[in-house]
């Protein structure tokens, strides 16, 4: 398998020197790939390409290379995290292209996630969303419950581990044709919404969440479903559910 | 967040689309109901299709319900359109190269055209049939060989037609006998009567039944994201409302798209 | 200067109330005159900075990544240990120390372990108060798996992504805390210079990635919990953003550095495909519960194998070489990790490493989805199933365990591991050295604490499985919030500390002479170029198994290499903009400096213990051999004028409630 040539690839990818700056695509070629290079390698070796050449780097997000940190925000071939399913971008491996593919590489697109740099993109939307109420008001304490005192339904402590899951990576919205982050903000009211730890301020967690939602501009749901496709962590759109009937009983009982 | 009224949510919206698109599937089914009859052919039909129509256009319930239908379609284009501008500006810049066809289906993607569609066919729709029927004074009677017939399916031998306070009455001997009894029946077989209305009736038998195949579309992926939004999605559940949801999306476009087709092509 | 580990004595069972009992408190309403700086987000930097947000300090909250939820603590996936006994496996607070204190290879403090393993039940209950979705069995009450290196079942877990849910707990409780704003939160800011006023750290210099701009950040107290320096070795399962950078820097202002040659190598990893790789993923430990470790008997076989003519389910059990369980019978495939790692290259440098490299052994569920197959069958009440059914129902049972870790295995090699053995390596995954500190998580310079991976403390010269977690979250949610207030007490009448003092000047414009430097240095190689290069010295000469002479080699070698540095860097770009290149650049300078110092460590210290295997001191089974007499300290290093002359200082170690024995898993 390693004796086998590498690939020539042709690279058009989305070069934007700042936040003020205006972008265009670059082209690139790129011969002797291996399919066993992660996509991030792939672009590892353009970018000592282009540095030996004296050009700029591509800046693009990454760092644990692992799938799990969320950092890798990279839309490619028209889908982001690429053509792969349930992989991050640093999980994308180059046996999924053919010699001779042309690859289109460009960054999340959201009006709430403004590009820093070529596929840098800035996303502290997301937290500012878990900020106004993805959390369980529990100070530290050394000699809180018993962690077995509540016991948990297997069922439900799985499904809110399934929801808990979500990196934070921002697929669901450069996936979604309305740039909507229901997926990410109804993964965690649903983690919270399933477990009695989380349930005490259940109201106000989703009130407060869904309006700082549509605060940071994002888009509103069509339940195209497309965000539970491109999710790297298979995050159900059971979650959006659960997520719409939580708002609308808050919204009934809330004062 | 109680600073926040009502509507102004994303999620909220969202409510209000799904329970208005619901009601319309209802609606839908009535109105598919009624027009059924269509297929009755002769003068049994027509009896029976002008006696439901005047009946559906009088009875104050229904009317009450009928003009819900028309609030709540305005409500359900002019949020749509809300959202619609709202989620073009989430976006931003657009993608260079993008393949929503990878993880979306048509319909799904589709909603605002087909809705859009939509929106024109039923004016398009009134225009030829309602709006004549209710304000067009020289509607065609009702009338067989024993005379004109009032809206109580009576038919009055000799009588003749006369404007009262701009309704059209039937006069038998003089006297007033009651408001006629409108042909619907007749008006819509000959709309799509080639003999009739020339090429017109195959210009809106296409119309017609292009707009279903719209509807087709928007009921395939309205109907279960409907639930959706409603907060219904349950593994034991979702199969049947899903499958419900196709089948609606089928049915319900199909038997209307045949009326035209069947009155064009019976009266070619 | 002599170290003063500031050590409770008495009983030990009692020394941590002791001593929280009697060191200095700071009043509620003067939190609020007080300014903690925490450079780090991961489990020992977030819960560290929700902790003292909570208690009232006002924080300010460093990470370079782009959220807090990124730091790369999230990667962890087995679990984290608490003396919870739950399992009614006869564990305990002692055992949990025990373990942790034999499993260290009697290289760490007897206060701080026995600490922890205390806290360690209070962490379970504050993670579960949080929301953390841990695993449960059908009652409803925590699940619990055994790990390396240890006789009961204490490691509570969440699937394979315990870190990740563990961190997003610290996460939300800082993002709570932010949402108040106690916490200030600077995401996408690099520490780049601790900032040292009258013998105190009181800031930092830190570089805004996106703008490139330097700013000043006062403090009363500095908290460093920017995790390990694996990336040293170019290749290891950190993230590619793990540095040592905070920490070095801190060590050139004067903390010590303890230890660097206690690298732990972990056993199971994916094993390198080429020289692209850019960095090795891990598979969790808790994979060695069921799976058998195994490299074929004969060296046809293996041949074979690596031509492609053979495939190892081919090969028959007698055919098979099962090198763990027939070295150490009692732990089998479960011995801790450091043992397993010199195994598995003790194989594959006699020359059966079953892939092109040669570096890789078999991970086999085979056995293990019979097993479990045969069990769900008897549950289910078709004890005659077919061989296929059985083996279905084993791979749905394996599934269930570790479905998450087999689907990552078959993404990145593409090979099914449910029917064909994975492969397996070792690679560089935690680092046990750190900066050195005391019993209150302070370094040797006044005011600046480390936490988590960044500190020497609780593991010795080798961590046990799933402990890692539990020492970040131990010092952030419930050592350091209490300790930090002994130091801070002093403090409620200083008032802000002011950035326009002299030593605001000089540091900051020590870190821009340094980044100036970089940018306008002339040459033609990338921070990469150097960075590969050093990793392969670290890796060939400072690895699994260290002499003198190779040592003394590596020293030699990365001093050429960083003098060719300083010459042939490039770094495109310019430093006022987002410029990844120069981030890396400044990051592999302190690591050329670190590797030095490691190997000096390395070479100092004549005997095997834990993560570190000298050639020189081995039994003659080839088990590693420590030499108590002269080596029981803790090797703590001054900087000196240049990195190739630190000054050694030891902190002797005294074991008063263990035993020193020989470790011996057999």
């Amino acid at each position: 398998m390693s004796n086998q040539a590498g690939m020539n690839l042709t690279l058009k990818v989305w070069r934007q020197k700042d936040g003020n700056s205006k972008g265009k695509i670059e082209t690139y070629k790129l011969a002797d790939i291996s399919e066993h290079m992660s996509f991030l390698e792939m672009l590892d070796v353009l970018n000592e390409q282009l540095i030996s050449e004296g050009k700029e780097p591509v800046a693009f997000d990454h760092d644990c290379r692992e799938g799990i940190c969320g950092s890798c925000s990279m839309h490619i071939n028209g889908e982001p995290h690429g053509p792969d399913r349930g992989v991050t971008t640093c999980q994308l491996h180059m046996r999924k292209f053919k010699d001779g593919d042309t690859i289109y590489v460009e960054p999340f697109r959201a009006k709430a996630f403004p590009v820093i740099k070529d596929l840098v993109v800035d996303r502290s939307a997301f937290d500012r969303i878990i900020q106004a109420g993805g959390f369980v008001s529990v100070n530290t304490s050394g000699n809180s419950q018993d962690a077995n005192a509540i016991p948990i339904p297997k069922a439900e402590a799985d499904k809110a581990f399934d929801a808990a899951t979500c990196i934070g990576c921002g697929a669901c919205v450069a996936s979604c044709k309305n740039a909507s982050a229901m997926l990410f903000v109804s993964a965690k009211v649903s983690q919270f919404a399933l477990l009695p730890q989380g349930q005490v301020e259940g109201k106000e967690r989703v009130l407060n969440m869904v309006q700082q939602m549509d605060d940071e501009g994002f888009g509103n749901c069509t339940n195209t479903g497309a965000c539970e496709v491109e999710c790297p962590k298979g995050i159900s759109l059971e979650n959006i559910a659960r997520m719409n009937r939580e708002f609308l009983k808050a919204k009934i009982h809330k004062e | 967040m109680s600073k926040s009224a009502i509507l102004s949510s994303s999620i909220a919206k969202k409510w209000l689309m799904a329970l208005t698109g619901l009601f319309l599937c209802l609606f839908l089914v009535g109105h598919l109901a009624g027009n059924l009859q269509l297929f009755i052919d002769g003068w049994e039909g027509t009896v029976m299709f002008n006696n439901y129509a005047e009946f559906m256009s009088s009875n104050p319930a229904i009317q009450t319900i009928a003009w819900i239908t028309k609030v709540l379609i305005a409500v359900h284009a002019i949020l749509a359109l809300v959202l619609v501008v709202k989620n073009r500006r989430a976006r931003g810049t657009k993608y260079t190269y993008n393949r929503p066809d990878k993880n979306a289906s048509f319909s799904s993607r589709t909603m605002g055209w087909m809705g859009t569609l939509l929106l024109v066919f039923i004016v398009v729709h009134l225009i030829n049939f309602w709006a004549p029927m209710h304000y067009d004074g020289n509607f065609p009677i009702q009338m067989s060989d024993e005379g004109y017939y009032t809206a109580d399916g009576i038919a009055h031998a000799g009588s003749s037609l006369q404007m009262v306070n701009g309704k059209m009455h039937v006069f038998s001997g003089g006297v007033d006998s009651g408001r006629a009894l409108r042909d619907l029946a007749q008006v819509t077989r000959d709309f799509f009567s080639p003999k009739e209305n020339g090429t017109m009736a195959l210009a809106m038998t296409i119309l017609y039944v292009i707009s279903m195949l719209a509807v087709a579309f928007h009921l395939a992926h309205g109907f279960s994201s409907a639930f959706q939004s409603l907060g219904i999605n349950h593994k034991k559940y979702n199969g049947i409302i899903k499958l419900t949801g196709k089948l609606f999306a089928l049915i319900v476009p199909v038997a209307f798209a045949a009326i035209p087709i069947y009155l064009y092509l019976t009266q070619v | 200067m002599q170290l003063d580990s500031k050590c409770p004595t008495g009983p030990i069972k009692d020394q941590w109330t002791d001593h929280k009992n009697k060191i200095n408190v700071v009043n509620p309403a003067n939190k609020r005159l007080i300014d903690v700086i925490v450079v780090g987000t991961g489990l020992a930097g977030g819960s560290a900075a929700a902790s003292l947000a909570e208690m009232g300090y006002n924080v300010k909250s460093f990470c370079f990544q782009d959220s807090p939820r990124r730091a790369h603590s999230i990667a962890a996936q087995g679990g984290i240990n608490a003396a919870k006994n739950y399992q009614n496996d006869g564990d305990s607070v002692y055992r949990l120390f025990y373990d942790t204190v034999k499993g260290g290879d009697y290289r760490a403090r007897e206060s701080n372990v026995y600490r922890l393993a205390e806290v360690s039940t209070n962490i379970i209950d504050q993670c579960v108060a949080q929301g953390v979705p841990f695993a449960r069995e059908y009652g409803g009450l925590l699940d619990n798996r055994s790990f390396g290196g240890v006789l009961v079942s204490r490691t509570f877990y969440a699937k394979g992504q315990t870190g990740q849910q563990l961190l997003l707990g610290a996460y939300s409780a800082m993002s709570r805390q932010i949402g108040k704003g106690k916490i200030k939160m600077f995401n996408r800011h690099e520490m780049l210079e601790l900032v040292v006023v009258d013998g105190k750290a009181r800031g930092i210099i830190a570089r805004n990635l996106v703008t490139g701009e330097l700013q000043r950040h006062s403090a009363h107290a500095v908290v460093l919990a920017t995790g390990g320096y694996g990336n040293v070795f170019f290749l290891s399962t950190n993230a590619m953003g793990s540095n040592v950078t905070a920490s070095w820097r801190a060590h050139k202002k004067g903390a010590f550095f303890a230890n660097p040659c206690y690298t732990q190598i972990h056993p199971t990893c994916i094993p390198r495909s080429g020289d692209y790789q850019s960095k090795l993923t891990l598979m969790s430990e808790s994979l060695r519960n069921d799976g058998r470790i195994w490299v074929p008997k004969n060296i046809e076989d293996v041949e074979a194998i690596r031509k492609g003519k053979k495939k190892p389910t081919e090969l028959s059990e007698e055919e098979r070489d099962y090198y763990l369980e027939r070295r150490y019978p009692s732990f089998g495939n479960l011995v801790p990790r450091d043992v397993a790692s010199r195994a598995a290259k003790e194989r594959c440098d006699a020359g059966y490493g079953v892939n092109e490299t040669g570096e890789a052994v078999y991970l086999d569920f085979a056995s293990a989805i019979e097993r479990y197959g045969k069990e769900q069958a008897t549950i289910e009440g078709n004890e005659n199933s077919s061989k296929e059914e059985i083996i279905r129902l084993g791979e749905q049972v394996i599934e269930n365990k570790y479905g998450n870790l087999f689907q990552m295995y078959e993404k990145i090699t593409d090979d099914n591991p449910y029917k064909t053995p994975m492969k397996i390596y070792p690679a560089v995954h935690y680092t046990m050295g750190g900066l050195w500190v005391d019993y209150n998580l302070m370094t040797t310079v006044k005011g600046c604490y480390a936490a988590g991976e960044a500190n020497f403390s609780d593991h010795g010269a080798n961590r046990l499985g799933a402990s890692a977690l539990m020492q970040g979250l131990a010092d952030g949610y419930f050592v350091l919030p209490y300790t930090i207030g002994d130091y801070l007490a002093d403090d409620i009448r200083t008032g802000p500390i002011p950035t326009d003092s002299k030593e605001f000047d000089e540091a900051e414009k020590a870190v821009k002479t340094r980044l100036e430097m970089l940018i306008s240095n002339k040459g033609t190689k990338s921070a990469d170029y150097y960075h590969r290069k050093l990793g392969k010295i670290m890796w060939d000469k400072c690895g699994m198994a260290r002499n003198e002479k190779e040592l003394n080699e590596a020293i030699a070698e990365i001093k050429e290499i960083r003098q060719d540095f300083y010459k042939n860097i490039f770094v495109p770009g310019s430093t006022s903009e987002f410029n990844p290149e120069l981030e890396k650049a400044a990051r592999v300078e302190d690591f050329l400096e670190l590797g030095e110092l490691f190997a000096h460590d390395a070479l100092h210290r004549e005997e095997s213990c834990g993560g570190h295997f000298r050639d020189e001191s081995q039994t003659e089974e080839g088990e590693a051999k420590r030499d108590d007499d002269n080596y029981t300290y803790v090797a703590a290093w001054e900087h000196g004028v240049s990195p190739s002359d630190p000054i050694l200082h030891k902190e002797e170690l005294t074991f008063e409630n263990i035993e020193l024995k020989q470790r011996s898993y057999k």
